[in-house]
């Protein structure tokens, strides 16, 4: 169950558990991988920073940053009046949730497998 | 509410892990069926074997390929023609499946000899054809036929020919998901790599996961064509055996099915650094989020916006037409694995159908986190069901419409609730815009179609009472 009393956060996350299939990639590097540079990116774009996007693996990590930068402003009017250092809080809060979920208590047995 | 025992599992309760009632305010923490692990004795499983998941599911799409099965005919003809798998190369894959018809004799004194004659044979039958996977299957994996050293020698021979083999028999692993596992693994190991594609765009991907089902890769086809985009392979639908060995020079791996072509993705990743973008093909909007994503990562938004436009325009009002009419319905999904986390919330927001139930055949745990994360609560999720278990389900939640294989589509028939082929489709394709549309299409027919309820009336005349008594 989520962690966080905060009502923003807790949107967020319901959010992401229903549209985002890059929290439950395989193995837990490729998830924890995911989770900390999307969330990471979307507060950049929410801020009005430009994400650093040199190799591919960071054009994929935008990708899906910017799409779910844009599904969050649709849906919840208060995120475009947040201040961005409240941006960066609720996007580590959701970063420290989704690898809650997805990672730390995760109680999928294949997660930690070598092979796959 | 935890994992649920059935009554029917009573005299089974290990059954009681599998099967999960999600309810408000819990999540795959608290509770996560267990999945891909061995069925349990004294459940009739529906499941497939390893060696179909291999054949049936990836390597028989690719329309070039010769698929030698070294086993007994039956390995052949039961995983050849089941599945809606078109191609634009004369459907060859769809015609022809080769099987060196093991007997007790081959059983007895090995079936080296008669895998390389049926190979020999295979090829000089059809001297058009250079590429063939060979199979091995239980009874020539139990007598060690070694299938490498015999494809080693015809390509020896015949210089012309490449040969991938699978060795992966059907006791090989709990279910058909082993299959595709072994043959992603070997085929990242002994073939990508080897050949170097004629680049024609700037923007190049791989396709994976989708297996051209009812013509899903031509319609998606003429999207990435629209966008510009180059598809250095589908892996596999409608594809051939020399586009799939050229896969390492993408620079993108787009992942619709990520269960049974995840593995790929992952090892493009890991040996070749190509990124995994991992997409929803079925549901209208989720379509348009993928072309969004994919057009970001090559930097052509724009045009995906226009293809996004145009398609909407062509195709929304006829899903509206349906979503009016299919709004509140109940929908069951009893299919392989990942249909259900692609599947439940897109008809739901796309069609305003509620999901009430979920069976997986071969799904692992990673697949029932997507699905309860998607799902709602009041849904029953199960892993690797059986009969009595549906029939038990089907009461509790009573859904006007169940997506599921022929097998127990005729099941579910008999109880006068309608089926949909949720693994080949009714009438497909189902995936983008158009697809969901045909998807909608299917299900209001199934479910407008006063057929069943006609069946289910008893129409014969009362038996006259003089009858009856003499019967006495």
């Amino acid at each position: 169950m989520i962690k966080t009393s905060n009502e923003k956060v807790k949107q967020l996350y319901d959010y992401v558990q229903e549209r985002c299939l890059w929290q439950f990639f395989s193995r837990a590097w490729d998830r924890e991988a995911n989770i900390k540079n999307i969330t990471r990116m979307a507060g950049e774009i929410l801020t009005g920073t430009e994400p650093d996007v040199k190799t591919p693996m960071d054009k994929q990590f935008f990708a899906d940053a910017k799409w779910m930068v844009a599904d969050l402003k649709q849906r919840f009017d208060w995120i475009a009046a947040e201040p961005p250092e409240s941006i960066v809080r609720l996007m580590s809060e959701l970063k420290d949730e989704l690898l809650d979920l997805a990672v730390t208590h995760s109680t999928n047995s294949e997660l930690n497998w070598s092979f796959y | 509410m935890p994992l649920v025992l059935l009554d029917c599992d009573k005299v089974i309760p290990e059954r009681e892990k599998h099967v999960y009632l999600k309810v408000d305010g819990e999540d795959t923490r608290d509770y996560l069926p267990l999945a891909n692990v061995a069925t349990i004795p004294g459940t009739l499983s529906e499941r497939g074997c390893s060696f179909c998941g291999a054949k049936l599911v990836i390597g028989g799409v690719l329309k070039d390929t010769i698929q030698m099965i070294h086993g007994p005919i039956g390995c052949a003809y039961n995983t050849w023609h089941t599945k809606r798998y078109p191609s634009d190369g004369d459907n060859f894959q769809l015609k022809y499946v080769m099987s060196t018809d093991m007997k007790e004799s081959n059983i007895v004194f090995g079936g080296d000899k008669r895998l390389y004659a049926s190979i020999i044979e295979a090829f000089d039958e059809m001297p058009h054809i250079k590429r063939m996977i060979v199979y091995t299957t239980c009874p020539t994996a139990l007598i060690g036929d070694d299938i490498k050293a015999v494809v080693k020698k015809v390509m020896a021979e015949r210089p012309d020919v490449d040969i991938f083999t699978v060795e992966c028999p059907g006791f090989a692993g709990v279910s058909q998901s082993k299959g595709h596992h072994v043959l992603n693994i070997g085929w990242v190991n002994d073939k990508v790599g080897q050949v170097e594609p004629k680049i024609t765009s700037k923007y190049t991907m791989n396709f994976i996961g989708d297996y051209n089902i009812q013509g899903d890769t031509y319609l998606l086809q003429k999207y990435w064509d629209r966008l510009g985009i180059q598809v250095i392979a589908h892996f596999t639908g409608n594809a051939t055996y020399d586009d799939c060995r050229s896969m390492h020079r993408a620079q993108v791996s787009v992942v619709n099915c990520a269960r049974s072509a995840g593995y790929i993705a992952n090892e493009l990743m890991k040996r070749y650094g190509i990124p995994r973008l991992d997409i929803d093909s079925w549901g209208f909007n989720y379509m348009a989020e993928g072309i969004r994503k994919v057009c970001t990562f090559f930097g052509i938004e724009k045009k995906g916006e226009e293809l996004i436009a145009e398609e909407t325009a062509k195709w929304k009002p006829k899903l509206d037409w349906y979503k009016e009419r299919l709004r509140g319905k109940k929908m069951a999904i009893w299919t392989g694995g990942p249909r259900l986390w692609h599947w439940t919330k897109s008809v739901e927001d796309d069609l305003g159908i509620e999901v009430v139930a979920m069976s997986s055949k071969f799904g692992h745990q990673e697949d029932f986190e997507k699905i309860i994360a998607r799902g709602r609560s009041g849904t029953y999720y199960l892993d690797d069901a059986n009969e009595l278990e549906f029939f038990e389900i089907l009461e509790k939640v009573k859904p006007d419409v169940i997506f599921t294989g022929p097998r127990v589509g005729d099941l579910v028939k008999k109880l006068h609730i309608p089926y949909i082929n949720g693994h080949g489709y009714h009438n497909g394709p189902y995936m983008g815009f158009e697809g969901f549309v045909n998807l909608a299409r299917d299900f209001y027919n199934a479910t407008s179609n006063p057929l069943l309820k006609l069946a289910a009336t008893d129409i014969r005349e009362p038996e006259p009472k003089e009858k009856l008594e003499a019967a006495e």
